[in-house]
């Protein structure tokens, strides 16, 4: 054979490998694609199987232990089943997953929760497609007092330090949601505060930089002088820090637009610490150590205080817990 | 032209009555499926600006030289200014005609359809006319197989009517390159210009003309002839069209009749500077750039059938050992390439060239993503050329190695082409099939199918069309009288959701999640915000409803827990 007809030869050949590779492979793909899309079939829960598992982290739940699914995607529909006793909004827009001694996984294929990767698994059960376990937390710090829970009179006040205002409570508020891109919703008891509507202070939720649930209060700074909230006869006695966060819905400061927020904590008048968020934190961490206490006075007096040089759409909202 | 020893056929009146069957098929299952899919977002708009250019052309009818006055003419064409007349003026029509007959949404929606359904009848004829039957029942198959495709298909928006047209308008410039005399360098030009008076991805068009007219005069140089003919007509052509097509688009669209130049700044300086909306990507919500240049790529592995990959990738690479056993043949003391070697290199670069020019605008970090994978829509039917092309490869490759002969007749060799066929075509249409109505929540097998890409952290959604799917529970559950936040869904789609009796017409819409009784959620990951505002406003983070494909809830229905007193 001459050159030329070897070349032909090899053009002609690569070709025709490449088309039966082709023809090998299409089989195999188009089986593993099919199989795929009966794995898929086959694995999703029905309505009836979620019931199921519903019925049994009811039970597994009775402590107030968290409850969580894996992926969480799939929360929804453990949260239409369950409800607020066993999915309260506490837990829903969590602080922390270090505050619970208890948890409640609720796993599909496989998933682990990566927020629960410290806690112990002591219990673990398929129940369907799922499988359940329950999990214990080896270092709790669990909650004395909840000063988002406490945010009402007659034990907490709102009130501002440049002019000197009060803030009033109400019960009746009308309810104001900012729609996409603006502020949480105002509940219907919150504080009313002077000033523009997200001027209020009250319990909501926000979404983190995950797009997380975080339930707050609602606290944006005045334009002048500080924004104080006040909780008074805060039980005291044997608790050592003050553990919180702060933040803001992630559309707002992912843009790193806005002006620095210092939130200072002061007991019975005295600062114990001071943290600033800046844009594009996302739900940040802080604690402050309790200065040693009298037995004498197991109660105590605590005040955020909220600043900033510029106002403009500052939409803090903090969390705090005495542990 | 012989990729590989394949024959492509002259078309005769099986083909016609293939394709023709293709068109009547297609339509019909689109039309079918379409009252399960809501009214999009973006289907609002041109909904809106259809009745206004529906008003403009009665006027038209009724009196002529009132109608072009430039009050007239504003008034009606100011609306949805942004964008180009052409398929909101045939959403008009059809509306006109057929508004009384079918759902008023159907009626806007039916040249989309239609224009799908030309497309799927084009590429059977295309890929018959290259490779054969085979060809070209597997490229018309495999693109209504791709579960983006078949729900954009749906839809009264631009992305489907373009993709035809950027389709036909290749089509006819490789067959005005591969004949003589003007008919189908005028197509080209017309339809080019038909292209930009859909939508603006059609000034893609004349540099897949220049890149591809090089390549064929390359052509012609590798099999020893004189590439200047072929370079003249290539310029002939793209010039032809350069004039005309702007013509036509001036021609089609009464807002730019006068202040041309200013309007058709504005025009540009709106897509070249268009706000970035948010899009999701294993996890990371995008709203800026730099955008991760791996999104498209993701996004096709993820959403288009892996056969209908790996069958294109066969196709392309069959393009591509064609080229260069051509460029050597013609380097090499050897004959140049054989004019059926050129004739494939010239049309299959063409829908190479229609790929990568589809994709190119997202090598560049600042592109936008938010449109998902409509934003490269136009390369999905050369994709599914060349597919159709890999898949006869294979079928002819199959049949010589079972000893059934490259060609010719026999009940084996049928067998064995119509078992390839339907490896190539089925999964795509069963992964289409089950992902029906939720098309932009489809995702392939290979990243898991829905539940995969939600734990991925793919997009699920968007445009608020899944509305349609709370339909019957809300006729059944929702109060008389309660007032619903739609959420994303625009409030011109509500509004012809409820007149098409897709969701219950007592209900009211209003803006906020404050004023509800219910509340609608769309899942996206950036409006997590407006869910959390539901749980307060509502005082519940119970769902009433949770819908979506395979478990993964893409939409949430919130209920009031206690009215307010």
């Amino acid at each position: 054979m001459d050159e030329a007809g070897r070349q032909a030869t090899a053009r002609g050949t690569a070709g025709r490998v490449l088309a039966l590779a082709a023809g090998l492979a299409l089989p195999g793909v188009a089986a593993l694609e099919l199989a795929g899309e009966a794995r898929v079939a086959a694995s999703t829960p029905d309505a009836e199987a979620w019931s199921a598992v519903a019925g049994e982290v009811r039970s597994l739940a009775r402590d107030g232990a968290l409850v969580v699914t894996s992926p969480r995607w799939a929360e929804p529909h453990l949260r239409q089943r369950l409800g607020h006793d066993v999915m309260p909004l506490a837990h829903l827009g969590r602080g922390d997953v270090d505050r619970f001694e208890h948890a409640v996984e609720v796993a599909l294929g496989g998933a682990r929760s990566e927020e629960l990767a410290a806690y112990d698994v002591v219990d673990e059960r398929r129940i369907g497609p799922f499988v359940v376990r329950r999990l214990d937390n080896p270092r709790p710090d669990p909650v004395r007092f909840d000063l988002v829970d406490g945010l009402r009179p007659p034990h907490a006040t709102v009130g501002g330090t440049d002019p000197a205002t009060r803030c009033f409570w109400s019960v009746r508020a009308p309810v104001v949601s900012g729609g996409l891109g603006g502020h949480p919703t105002l509940p219907r008891q919150r504080f009313d505060c002077p000033g523009p509507v997200w001027m209020d202070v009250g319990v909501t939720v926000i979404a983190d930089e995950r797009f997380r649930p975080r339930r707050c209060i609602w606290a944006h700074p005045f334009g002048r002088g500080d924004k104080v909230l006040r909780w008074e006869e805060v039980p005291l006695a044997g608790a050592r820090r003050v553990v919180g966060h702060h933040g803001m819905y992630w559309v707002v400061e992912r843009d790193r637009l806005g002006a620095d927020v210092e939130v200072e904590v002061r007991v019975d008048g005295v600062s114990i610490g001071t943290t600033v968020h800046h844009d594009g934190d996302g739900w940040s961490p802080f604690t402050f150590e309790l200065p040693p206490r009298d037995e004498a006075a197991p109660t105590g007096t605590i005040e955020i205080a909220i600043r900033t040089a510029d106002a403009e759409r500052r939409h803090l909202c903090l969390e705090a817990t005495v542990r | 032209m012989s990729p590989h020893g394949i024959s492509g056929r002259s078309l005769d009146r099986i083909d016609a009555a293939i394709a023709g069957g293709g068109f009547v098929v297609t339509l019909a299952v689109l039309v079918r499926t379409a009252p399960a899919i809501g009214y999009a977002r973006d289907e609002g708009f041109y909904f809106l600006a259809a009745e206004a250019y529906g008003r403009w052309l009665r006027a038209l009818w009724a009196d002529p030289a009132h109608a072009v006055r430039a009050d007239v003419v504003d008034a009606h064409w100011v609306v949805n200014h942004e964008h180009p007349p052409l398929v909101k003026a045939l959403f008009a029509l059809s509306h006109e005609l057929l508004g009384g007959l079918v759902a008023g949404g159907t009626a806007f929606r039916l040249p989309a359809m239609v224009l799908v359904a030309a497309l799927v009848a084009l590429l059977y004829l295309w890929g018959t006319r290259v490779a054969g039957r085979v060809a070209g029942v597997v490229a018309a198959a495999s693109l209504l197989a791709m579960p983006r495709v078949f729900f954009h298909a749906h839809l009264a928006c631009f992305d489907a009517p373009v993709t035809a047209l950027f389709t036909a308008t290749t089509f006819a410039w490789w067959r005005a390159l591969e004949t003589r005399g003007w008919r189908w360098p005028l197509a080209c030009a017309l339809l080019f210009g038909a292209t930009l008076a859909a939508k603006h991805n059609a000034w893609f068009l004349p540099f897949l003309f220049a890149a591809h007219g090089a390549v064929v005069a390359a052509a012609a140089w590798a099999g020893r002839e004189a590439p200047w003919p072929a370079v003249r007509r290539a310029l002939a052509v793209l010039g032809l069209s350069l004039v005309v097509g702007p013509l036509v688009l001036w021609a089609s669209w009464p807002w730019i009749w006068r202040d041309t130049a200013a309007r058709v700044g504005e025009y540009v300086a709106f897509h070249l500077h268009h706000e970035f909306y948010n899009m999701e990507l294993f996890g990371e919500t995008y709203w800026r750039p730099p955008f991760p240049r791996t999104y498209a790529p993701v996004m096709t592995l993820a959403t288009v059938p892996a056969t209908t990959l790996l069958l294109a990738a066969t196709g392309g690479a069959a393009s591509l050992l064609a080229v260069a056993r051509a460029v050597r043949a013609r380097v090499a003391p050897l004959p140049g390439a054989s004019p059926e070697a050129r004739a494939w290199i010239r049309v299959s670069t063409s829908w190479i060239g229609g790929v990568l020019v589809s994709y190119g605008p997202w090598v560049r970090d600042s592109t936008p993503i938010f449109g998902g994978t409509k934003h490269w829509m136009t390369a999905m039917p050369f994709l599914a050329l060349l597919a159709g092309v890999g898949c006869a490869m294979a079928v002819r490759a199959a049949r010589r190695a079972a000893g059934a002969g490259g060609a010719g007749g026999g009940w084996r060799t049928a067998a064995l082409g119509a078992a390839l066929a339907a490896c190539a075509i089925a999964p795509g249409v069963v992964t289409t099939a089950r992902a029906h109505p939720w098309g932009l929540t489809a995702y392939t097998p290979l990243v898991g199918g829905a539940p995969g890409s939600a734990t991925l952290g793919l997009n699920r959604t968007f445009w608020g069309y899944t509305t349609a799917s709370a339909g019957p529970w809300l006729a059944e559950h929702a109060p008389a009288d309660a007032a619903v936040y739609v959420h994303d869904t625009l409030g011109a789609s509500w509004d012809q959701m409820q007149r098409d009796g897709v969701v219950p017409g007592h209900l009211r819409r209003v803006g906020s999640v404050a004023e509800a009784d219910v509340a609608l959620q769309h899942h996206e990951m950036h409006m997590q915000g407006q869910e959390y505002q539901a749980w307060i406003a509502l005082g519940t983070t119970r769902p009433a409803l949770v819908l979506g494909p395979d478990g993964v809830p893409v939409l949430l229905v919130y209920t009031r827990a206690a009215r307010p007193r």
